[in-house]
């Protein structure tokens, strides 16, 4: 039988219901949007092929749509049962953003795409235009009030400690709103949200004209997703490049892991390409560095060293024993009605949240040892083999979308002759957007442990008091229950993409075009 | 079937589903009450036994 405790069961819970809830996400990110633009030129120029690839596009859109909405009501069952800890300790500041995405931006989303799909003959062309813009706007409102939530975790800005009510209140909304983690993330993830559904276009565009049909839909829609793609996917590295640099200013140690970088790097920074981890040494083999890079992520300069991590452990190792004194003092006064904090532990209360590591080793950690000490700031490296290659592989994806819709846009800009071959390449590279969001997700959220929220409160302090089994039972429920979801939602896009748009809407009638002309 | 079809009864499972998954593991009962001085014995107090 295996010992798992109910930290890592609920994280295990948590991690698959946001990680199967974010194979919805970006699609409708980038089909929304998608959506909106081919429907503008069809308001534009009245050609009714692409009225008709909206609907067409349209239909698949409203089958992600309704198999993904919901998915992500189970993370909020969780926060309840599974997380009370972390809910009552942050739910002050985390929950406002939360409330804000359903009442505004997905009730925003939701109630307008049943007018998108029924208000064809109901709406002037202008109307139904309109619709879909606000479509695919509420799609990325939703995106930006999660990811305020999100990055709140990653950067706590906006708040302070209240002892009397022992939980995180906020004193600005601004800052928790134009939290930079939250913006730079923001513009970044949905930038990848684009590239999904730019590709899911273009590799179905391709699989339609490998097979000559369908064609003058098809042509146009890998057009439109060639270009798009293009644009957004020379966005996601831009504005991941944003994020690197926000990490660097406010999680030192995920970059530092991110890096597999045991020393700090002196200035000008070099970024490790390629290297074999090799955690039980401290070091990193065959190494292959680039000068200059990191320095220009990290720190956007080149004589700034970027901190690694034995120097980080040490600075978590001193906050640790700078928080002790607030601890003690929160142990006699904490929850009380008149509990304030005296001014002489205003600095040490900063770092209440690094005492705190020391739950794990032993309960009264006023009497840590320094071996304890030491082994509470060890558990502030987060998995760094799993941070190394996540990365890397997200970011030669990136990389390689930009490749691909760059070539794509090149040859049907010049109208020239496609080879099968790219076309299967591009029909084959379909899963790849998914594959990097996913990776991104890894690198950001495991890249965050062992905090819930960074430097505040630890992930095994989040959690509720519940037995095991509860945790297991429902996990199996959701694995089970996600598991049927995906294959209706694979069998519905598989079954749809295959009939392609009805013969009065396959963009045939106005234009005729050859299988290989574009 | 029709899409529509098709759809509406994808997302009748994913009701009945997601209702049982709420009531067998998540329902208000379920939930644990936070208090201040139930955090606080958690956080800090030294009868608090981590599983580790």
């Amino acid at each position: 039988m295996l010992d798992i405790d109910v930290a890592t069961l609920s994280r295990l819970q948590f991690a698959l219901t946001a990680l199967y809830h974010f194979l919805f996400v970006p699609l409708t990110l980038g089909l929304s949007l998608l959506l909106a633009i081919m429907e503008s030129v069809y308001v534009m120029t009245g050609r009714v092929v692409w009225r008709d690839a909206t609907k067409f596009w349209g239909t698949l859109f409203g089958i992600n749509f309704a198999m993904g909405v919901a998915t992500g009501v189970t993370m909020e069952f969780q926060f309840g049962t599974n997380w009370a800890h972390y809910s009552y300790y942050v739910g002050d500041i985390f929950g406002v953003p939360l409330a804000i995405e359903g009442l505004m931006a997905f009730f925003l989303e939701a109630t307008l795409v049943g007018l998108f799909f029924f208000g064809w003959k109901r709406l002037s062309q202008v109307q139904h235009l309109a619709v879909t813009w606000l479509v695919a706007l509420g799609a990325n409102f939703s995106a930006l009030w999660i990811l305020v939530a999100n990055s709140w975790m990653l950067n706590p800005v906006g708040a302070r400690f209240n002892p009397q009510t022992m939980r995180m209140e906020l004193t600005s909304f601004a800052e928790v709103l134009f939290n930079p983690v939250a913006q730079s993330k923001f513009v970044h993830t949905v930038s990848a949200g684009y590239v999904t559904g730019a590709m899911f276009v273009m590799s179905i565009g391709a699989y339609y004209m490998l097979r000559g049909r369908h064609v003058g839909i098809a042509r146009r829609s890998v057009t439109v997703a060639a270009s798009f793609g293009l644009a957004s996917a020379l966005s996601v590295v831009v504005l991941g490049d944003e994020s690197g640099y926000t990490t660097g200013l406010n999680q030192k140690m995920k970059i530092a892991a991110i890096e597999a970088m045991w020393e700090t790097e002196p200035a000008p920074a070099s970024f490790t390409l390629f290297g074999l981890p090799d955690v039980a040494n401290e070091t990193t083999k065959y190494g292959v560095k680039i000068p200059w890079v990191l320095g220009l992520i990290a720190t956007r300069s080149i004589d700034m060293p970027v901190e690694g991590i034995k120097p980080l452990v040490a600075n978590a190792e001193k906050r640790i024993r700078d928080g002790l004194p607030a601890y003690v003092w929160l142990e006699k006064e904490g929850g009380g009605p008149t509990a304030e904090v005296p001014a002489k532990l205003e600095a040490s209360i900063a770092d209440l949240g690094y005492a705190f590591l020391l739950k794990r080793i032993r309960p009264d950690i006023e009497n840590a040892t320094d071996a304890q000490i030491h082994e509470a700031a060890l558990s502030t490296i987060p998995d760094v083999p799993v941070l190394f290659w996540s990365f890397r592989i997200m970011v030669a994806l990136g990389f390689y979308f930009i490749a691909l819709f760059g070539a794509y846009f090149y040859l049907v800009s010049r109208r020239g002759q496609i080879q099968p071959w790219f076309r299967k390449l591009a029909m084959y590279s379909l899963p790849l957007p998914w594959v990097a969001a996913e990776l991104g997700w890894i690198v950001a959220e495991y890249g965050r442990q062992p905090w819930i929220i960074d430097g505040v409160l630890p992930t095994f302090l989040g959690v509720s008091k519940v037995p095991a089994s509860n945790v297991v039972f429902s996990l199996l429920g959701f694995v089970l229950f996600y598991t049927v979801l995906a294959v209706i939602d694979l069998v519905l896009i598989v079954k749809y993409v295959r009939i392609g748009p009805s013969a009065e809407h396959d963009g045939s009638i106005e234009q005729p075009v050859q299988a290989t002309a574009n | 079937m029709s899409l529509s079809r098709e759809i509406g009864a994808a997302l009748a499972f994913k009701a009945v589903a997601l209702t049982l998954i709420y009531l067998l593991f998540f329902s208000g009962s379920r939930a644990p009450v936070v208090t201040p001085s139930e955090m606080a014995g958690f956080l800090t107090d030294s009868r608090w036994e981590s599983k580790h």
